[in-house]
């Protein structure tokens, strides 16, 4: 989880919503990612998804050889609901997260994505059972620095949101 | 030809029924309704299960009894924050109950029972009436719904819905269904699919098609959101000033926290701020505010 505050804390340096991740399988760090929403302008690119791009890329694209399964991953904040989805649907090892997210966290605090699990789109009902594997979710792992990250970042506003829900500092409010 | 009105689509996977939370509950003669019911009103609102019945009358079984909610089921305390490493702790056996709680259970020498309910209030009668088979709800539109079909629905022009036929026919097209349901062997493959469309311009601004072959996360929705990206990027490169500015702002915003004096710091701060409210007003943020149609396909039989 300390790389994984690391790669938060480098998010922030590059004014992106810190969070960071870390992939471990047979006890070695195989990926770590951060949060690339405002380099990309693209709002997926949580660090979840980045880090597990490292992975495929790294496997050549190859689904078995990732073997994400056997890996575990490190979050500084609750995946959200299409993390959760992604994590499912990977079938992924253990989850453990820093502090919740309880805006868009599909780990219990906005949907139960761990429990329910997640289908392809476009799978029929039946298949749906066929498919469902949850995820195992521990939380509060190094909650306070996670928060304190977050709180530093959205203290000064997003500079990239258009209309910041708080004002830039050293800017009077809009 | 009118479009169909707005209409509920269940989340996927909600076929297999509600999402369930524990609670627990005690059965009481009708005189002993009251008084609990009073007590627990201030004792243990129902807060997020507000959409359930706190009270119902059971038929099985007399004398008839009063099944009643007391509370949701907690963890016990080094659950609500898992020491990490430790495996998950299931619900003891024994009662959890808040202090008041507990006292009011004692008072009543009535042992409480779980019950699994509904957590969420239904969004359709249908959800209703399947829902309150687990345990009796008390039925509200739901808000959000309430006001799309009273507010959203009539005021689709002529023109908007002509916008969004055609933007549903192409997306239909590049899933590969119209070749399909042609009836032709030899079309296109059929697959997902999904675009983006810019609701004031009237157009499409990306598109995907299901790409999990080669990636299994590049779902439809997830390559034309990707392709909005790359265009977003493509007519709004960064500018340089973002880079070059950059450190002084950040530091400003970081150590600042919100407390203006005036420093160049502060200057240069206001000044990239200002920049980028000009540069960026024109642009969308990410794909706030634009529309997505979807078609996904199974087993020749479509959604959208």
């Amino acid at each position: 989880m300390n790389l994984a505050l690391a790669q938060a804390k480098e998010a922030l340096a590059c004014d992106e919503v810190p969070i960071g991740c870390v992939i471990v399988r047979d006890g070695q760090v195989v990926a770590t990612g951060r949060n690339a929403t405002n380099a990309t302008h693209n709002a997926t690119r949580h660090a979840e998804m980045v880090t597990i791009d490292q992975m495929l890329a790294e496997a050549s694209g190859n689904l078995a050889a990732a073997r994400f399964s056997e890996c575990e991953l490190y979050v500084t904040c609750e995946p959200c609901i299409m993390c959760a989805g992604a994590l499912c649907l990977l079938r992924f090892g253990p989850v453990h997260y820093g502090c919740v997210n309880t805006r868009f966290g599909g780990c219990g605090s906005v949907l139960d994505v761990h429990q329910r699990g997640c289908g392809a789109c476009g799978l029929a009902p039946g298949e749906l059972a066929h498919s469902h594997k949850g995820l195992s979710v521990t939380g509060g792992l190094m909650e306070a620095e996670a928060i304190d990250l977050l709180r530093k970042f959205y203290m000064t506003g997003n500079p990239k949101a258009p209309r910041p829900h708080r004002p830039l500092a050293g800017t009077s409010p809009a | 030809m009118q479009l169909e009105g707005p209409r509920f689509v269940a989340a996927h996977g909600s076929e297999h029924g509600p999402q369930l939370v524990d609670v627990w509950t005690v059965s009481v003669l009708p005189q002993q309704t009251h008084m609990l019911v009073g007590k627990l009103a201030t004792a243990a609102p129902l807060g997020s299960l507000q959409h359930l019945k706190r009270v119902w009358k059971t038929t099985a079984g007399t004398p008839v009894k009063m099944r009643i909610i007391l509370c949701r089921v907690l963890q016990p305390p080094d659950a609500a924050r898992p020491d990490f490493g430790g495996a998950a702790v299931s619900t003891a056996a024994e009662p959890h109950l808040p202090p008041a709680l507990a006292q009011l259970v004692s008072d009543l020498a009535i042992a409480p029972e779980q019950a699994a309910v509904p957590a969420h209030a239904p969004q359709t009668r249908e959800q209703w009436a399947e829902w309150s088979q687990i345990w009796p709800i008390t039925w509200r539109q739901p808000e959000s719904t309430a006001m799309y079909l009273a507010q959203q629905a009539p005021q689709l022009t002529q023109q908007e819905q002509e916008g969004m036929r055609r933007h549903m026919q192409r997306v239909w097209d590049l899933s590969g269904c119209t070749t399909s349901a042609a009836g032709s062997s030899e079309g296109a493959a059929v697959g997902n699919a999904c675009i983006i469309v810019d609701p004031v311009a009237g157009e499409a601004v990306a598109q995907g098609v299901d790409e999990t072959h080669a990636h299994p996360l590049r779902h439809a929705a997830m390559v034309a959101i990707d392709a909005a990206a790359q265009r977003d990027l493509l007519l709004w490169p960064p500018s340089p000033a973002d880079a070059e500015e950059q450190p002084a702002a950040k530091e400003q915003r970081l150590e600042g926290q919100g407390s203006v004096h005036d420093s160049t710091a502060a200057a240069s701060a206001h000044a990239h701020a200002a920049e980028c409210a000009t540069s960026h007003s024109e642009k969308p943020y990410l794909c706030t505010g634009w529309d997505c149609y979807l078609v996904v396909s199974r087993r020749g039989r479509y959604r959208h």
